[in-house]
């Protein structure tokens, strides 16, 4: 079965800064679900912004699709990101354009399909995210958890075979929360994409199923379900679990 | 020796200047090399030009009748009492022609589209917009720089042109009028015919020539270093603003600097260098 994506001894660090991201490995087989889970400032969200291109690594190969990204020119790259959606954590609509225009933009830009044919992909994406009653509507005239699901249109429009996901449920209440993660399931079960996700809501990912890995320090404990990852005698997993049952301890919420 | 020219060059690309001189390039290239959707570029560059230059009329107008009308009030009411009043039709095309027309039209256009495109891109960026269209394979250069860019020389080659005409004719007619109601404006008694057959005499093949170049390098200049300075904001707020008042600044310097560079044929063609 050959990989959708593959990480191999990713070093990352920003200027004049310790390295955030020290030895990281993974890969991502076709349909497949990687939810990487971590505290904040573990550079979670770096890590995906690496995998897009948006961050250059000091060190390591990232793979999108067979092919090594550090190899390929603007262009090519550019070719590449049409089978990648990206959904980052704030969702970055474009804020000129209606709901519509931005599900539909990287079809207008390919030219890919007639009129038509956008129009029905663009209905089809926001039916399936149960947002087509605000198609007409700018960003700034809907709620956060619209945005997120206009996002995760945008980002499937393209029929990728790759989905990157930052924080996909941070900011919203437990029900557009609960709503959203059936929603990308929903997404991986109908188009068969696979997907990484990044989020600290060890909950998000149990419900979503997959495997999970654990930024700990830099580098990426091996990825597993959860489960497995419950077992783990790790400290860090420990403090992690401990963490939510104090959370579902105060919220009232699912203990894990 | 290489190592030499490439230490060179990419000191050059990282300078003020030359990262500049990379974007305008990369603006220009979108022109020649079509990638993308014709029709998405196409309606992005009416709306540009809608806002950059349709919506300019009347503010360069009203600045235009007004400087008119001072230069050919101080022409026509002095020039005659030294002895100059032959010279007419040559102060109104070195003052309003060759000068204060490309000059004004494009310290306005920097100040009202160049700081509307720094604030637009600089925001954009913070909300990871342009990030977001990186994402998508969306080239943000040849997706939001290029329409600004090519509406902005367009905008500033017409802007020009109509403040030229607006404050040689409506500086004449209003000159007439005040003519009429005011006995200090007597002298003023020029026809209309002879006010315009001084005007063409005194132009040269060089006011023609630099009469489109003029625009067109200033709309460059002011589009380039307003979305440069837009597209330079990192994820900070704060930064937009400065960005905004840098973009501004950095025009208006930039344009008197290359005012005086585009004067120098001028001096050449008179033997003064």
């Amino acid at each position: 079965m050959s990989v959708i994506a593959s990480v191999h001894n990713l070093r990352f660090s920003y200027p004049g800064q310790e390295a955030v991201l020290r030895r990281v490995n993974f890969h991502v087989l076709p349909g497949q679900i990687l939810v990487i889970c971590g505290l904040s400032g573990q550079g979670k969200s770096t890590l995906l912004r690496l995998l897009i291109g948006l961050e250059k690594p000091d060190a390591g190969v990232i793979r999108l699709l067979g092919r090594d990204i550090a190899t390929l020119n603007a262009v090519e790259f550019n070719d590449l990101k049409r089978e990648v959606g990206f959904v980052f954590q704030n969702p970055a609509l474009i804020s000129t354009k209606t709901i519509f225009e931005n599900v539909a933009l990287p079809l207008i830009y390919h030219n890919i399909g007639d009129e038509d044919e956008i129009r029905y992909r663009v209905d089809n994406a926001l039916e399936m995210l149960l947002i087509k009653e605000f198609q007409h509507q700018y960003p700034a005239n809907v709620s956060l958890g619209i945005l997120k699901r206009a996002a995760v249109a945008r980002a499937m429009i393209m029929r990728p075979k790759l989905i990157l996901m930052d924080e996909p449920t941070a900011g919203l209440d437990r029900i557009s929360r609960s709503v959203l993660l059936a929603l990308i399931a929903n997404i991986r079960r109908i188009n068969h994409v696979s997907m990484v996700l990044v989020t600290h809501d060890l909950l998000a990912a149990r419900e979503l199923g997959g495997e999970i890995g654990v930024l700990k320090e830099g580098e990426l404990l091996q990825p597993m379900n959860f489960e497995q990852l419950k077992n783990c005698q790790d400290s860090f997993v420990e403090f992690l679990f401990r963490q939510l049952e104090e959370e579902a301890a105060m919220t009232g919420g699912t203990p894990a | 020796m290489t190592g030499l020219l490439n230490w060179l060059g990419l000191r050059y690309r990282r300078s003020y200047v030359g990262q500049l001189t990379e974007l305008g390039l990369q603006a220009s290239w979108c022109a020649v090399h079509k990638v993308g959707n014709r029709k998405q570029a196409m309606e992005h560059l009416i709306t540009q030009i809608y806002f950059t230059g349709v919506e300019a009329i009347p503010l360069v107008a009203f600045l235009a009748l007004i400087i008119g009308s001072a230069t050919i009030l101080q022409a026509a009411t002095v020039m005659p009492k030294i002895g100059a009043g032959d010279y007419f039709g040559n102060v109104m095309v070195l003052v309003v022609v060759r000068e204060v027309g490309p000059l004004f039209t494009a310290f306005l256009v920097a100040g009202r589209t160049g700081s509307a495109l720094s604030t637009y891109l600089g925001n954009m960026k913070v909300q990871q917009e342009i990030d977001a269209l990186k994402t998508m394979g969306v080239d943000p250069v040849r997706y939001l720089v290029f329409p600004s860019f090519a509406a902005t020389v367009i905008s500033m080659f017409c802007l020009t042109v109509i403040f030229n005409l607006v404050a040689i004719f409506g500086g004449y007619l209003v000159v007439k009028v005040l003519s009429v109601f005011l006995t200090d404006f007597a002298d003023v008694q020029m026809s209309l015919s002879l006010f315009l057959e001084r005007i063409l005499a005194s132009m040269g093949v060089m006011d023609g020539v630099l009469g489109i170049i003029k625009p067109v390098f200033f709309g460059m200049v002011v589009s380039v270093i307003a979305c440069f300075h837009g597209m330079a904001v990192s994820n900070d707020i704060r930064e937009v603003p400065k960005a905004t008042t840098n973009g501004v600044v950095n025009s208006f310097v930039c344009i008197t600097l290359f005012d005086v560079i585009f004067a120098l044929p001028f001096l050449v063609n008179i033997g003064l260098i």
